[in-house]
């Protein structure tokens, strides 16, 4: 899987690939210091994202309560049919913000 | 016929799953969405074992068989860890609210959710959990 990050403000995580058990390892590394830094907003571009696991959707809560606890927003854009299903079956799509 | 990988319980192992997984979907010409599904329930079924089935033992076998008979795939997945059976774990509330809402406790459901049908067994000291998905 390959991570692009544009950090700032609003800070874009763009996942291109498969976030399954070990490549969840990777973001999860990368997650930690966009929640500590200067982002009041981050958005993750599924585009490109083919697959996720629960390891991945738990970063997304993560991510989720994250942003949400130092007063920021967290949502999702671009997520393709199949990892909305995913997101529809577990309750995901309930409680995250997907454009 | 049945297809048979052998891992170790170790996390790094899953890419050898995913080859194997990747192969199977050849053979069985499955589409894109099904074996999405297939792998996703797989992965979980099987980081599950890594993750509980041998507390502190390393070098451990994991068993996973996989056949196709009148359009049904059947994956066996074998350990010889502790007896779980992760069926019978609490399924998560998916009603709750963003704060409420414990982070994991998903990959179980996931199976239930994607297979056809999931039963567990345990004898001879194995862990035995068979998951089917009707391919057609």
């Amino acid at each position: 899987m390959k991570i692009t990050i544009e950090n700032g403000k609003e800070t874009v995580i763009s996942l291109s690939g498969q976030l399954d058990t070990l490549t969840s390892i990777d973001l999860e590394k990368e997650i930690a210091p966009i929640l500590q830094g200067e982002a009041q907003t981050v958005v993750l571009d599924g585009a490109e994202l083919t697959y996720i696991s629960s390891a991945g959707l738990r970063l997304l809560l993560t991510l989720q309560k994250g942003m949400k606890s130092k007063g920021g927003s967290f949502r999702l854009k671009n997520i393709q049919k199949e990892i909305m299903e995913i997101l529809n079956i577990t309750g995901f799509s309930h409680i995250l913000t997907i454009e | 016929m049945t297809n048979t990988l052998y891992i170790k319980n170790e996390l790094e192992q899953l890419t050898r799953l995913y080859a194997f997984l990747d192969r199977q979907a050849g053979v069985y010409k499955l589409e894109e969405l099904l074996s999405m599904q297939i792998k996703l329930a797989l992965e979980e079924a099987v980081t599950n074992v890594i993750l509980y089935a041998y507390p502190d033992k390393k070098d451990q076998d994991i068993r996973i068989d996989m056949s196709c008979e009148n359009k049904r795939l059947t994956i066996v997945i074998t350990d010889t860890g502790i007896a779980f059976n992760p069926l019978e774990r609490q399924e998560p509330d998916l009603t709750l609210s963003l704060e409420e809402r414990p982070i994991g406790g998903l990959g179980i459901f996931l199976v239930k959710q994607l297979m056809t049908e999931v039963t567990y067994s345990h004898s001879d000291g194995k862990n035995i959990l068979t998951m089917t998905k009707d391919i057609h």
